[in-house]
């Protein structure tokens, strides 16, 4: 059974990752996001609580970092799958550090540009889907559908 | 009308908002306001709680007639699961609202959904409240969403 990890932040991240959670049905999957009581409220079982941060917060980001890393090497998933913000970021780069399979799901309120987390995930993710037809880029960045 | 719930998001505050409902808030007593943000503002017309543990945000937004909001993605989610009418207003860049324009993005790519009120002004915003219908947003057929969560899943397995 493939193990998936699944992190995105609290709010519109989060509600983003839920809708497309069919995705890892019949997987071993473990949620992560950074508002307690959401998982629960989801009724998800397997999950961890990490600080949240934003690319301006340069000491919450290396927590949340270290907590992610710590989650990533227990659970040792086959694929990490994220749609941000910065959570998500760092989990790419952890999944980079430790030759995991990596998929950033660029959320939906990016509609004129990609987000930061997301070009930076063109550079170190293994899949970048943006949910706009217009970002994809027909090489990197591709669009194959979105949550609305 | 009788519950209009405000929900500005969890990290930035967005008082200009927040400022308009006040007053507006004033001029409706017989309307109940609840407010989720993280405004360190205290306004005299509703009480604001920063961060609502899930179920009461559940319980908040079940029992309200219509959501205001910023332009947010979890908002606009979260009016299409309980079927509401949502008015957005996008944070301002140029007015320290957030740290780029992507809410006006979000907002001119999602005015035509059914139940999906933009404005911009307190004008625009009263306006909207005071209409006796507001018809909700609805549930539609998702093709989109089902494409997405096809080519996870199969990139998962590959």
């Amino acid at each position: 059974m493939k193990k998936v990890l699944a992190i995105a932040s609290g709010g519109g991240h989060w509600k983003q990752l839920i809708l497309i959670s069919k995705a890892f049905e019949g997987c071993d999957t473990r949620f992560v996001t950074t508002i307690e009581g959401l998982p629960e409220e989801e009724g998800i079982k397997k999950y961890n609580i990490v600080r949240d941060s934003n690319l301006n917060e340069k000491i919450n980001l290396i927590v949340t970092f270290f907590q992610v890393l710590k989650i990533v090497i227990t659970f040792r998933p086959n694929v990490i799958v994220t749609t941000g913000a910065a959570p998500g970021l760092l989990a790419m780069m952890v999944g980079r550090l430790l030759m995991t399979k990596t998929i950033w799901i660029d959320s939906i309120a990016n509609g004129e540009e990609l987000s930061l987390g997301g070009r930076i995930s063109k550079k170190i993710a293994h899949h970048v889907f943006t949910q706009w037809e217009h970002l994809a880029d027909g090489e990197n960045v591709k669009h194959e559908g979105s949550v609305f | 009308m009788k519950q209009v719930f405000v929900t500005t998001g969890t990290q930035l505050p967005f008082d200009r908002l927040l400022d308009m409902v006040d007053e507006w808030a004033g001029q409706n007593p017989q309307v109940k306001v609840v407010a989720q943000s993280n405004d360190v503002v205290k306004y005299s017309n509703f009480t604001t709680k920063s961060l609502l543990p899930p179920n009461e945000y559940k319980s908040f937004v079940s029992s309200s007639d219509v959501i205001i909001g910023h332009a947010g993605i979890g908002t606009i989610i979260t009016a299409h699961e309980y079927n509401l009418p949502l008015v957005i207003m996008p944070r301002k860049y140029e007015l320290g609202e957030h740290r780029n324009d992507h809410q006006v993005a979000t907002a001119e790519k999602f005015k035509d959904l059914e139940g999906i009120y933009v404005v911009t002004t307190k004008d625009e915003l009263y306006a909207i409240l005071g209409r006796s219908n507001l018809p909700p947003c609805k549930r539609k057929d998702l093709p989109n969403r089902e494409r997405l969560v096809k080519n996870i899943k199969h990139l998962i397995h590959l």
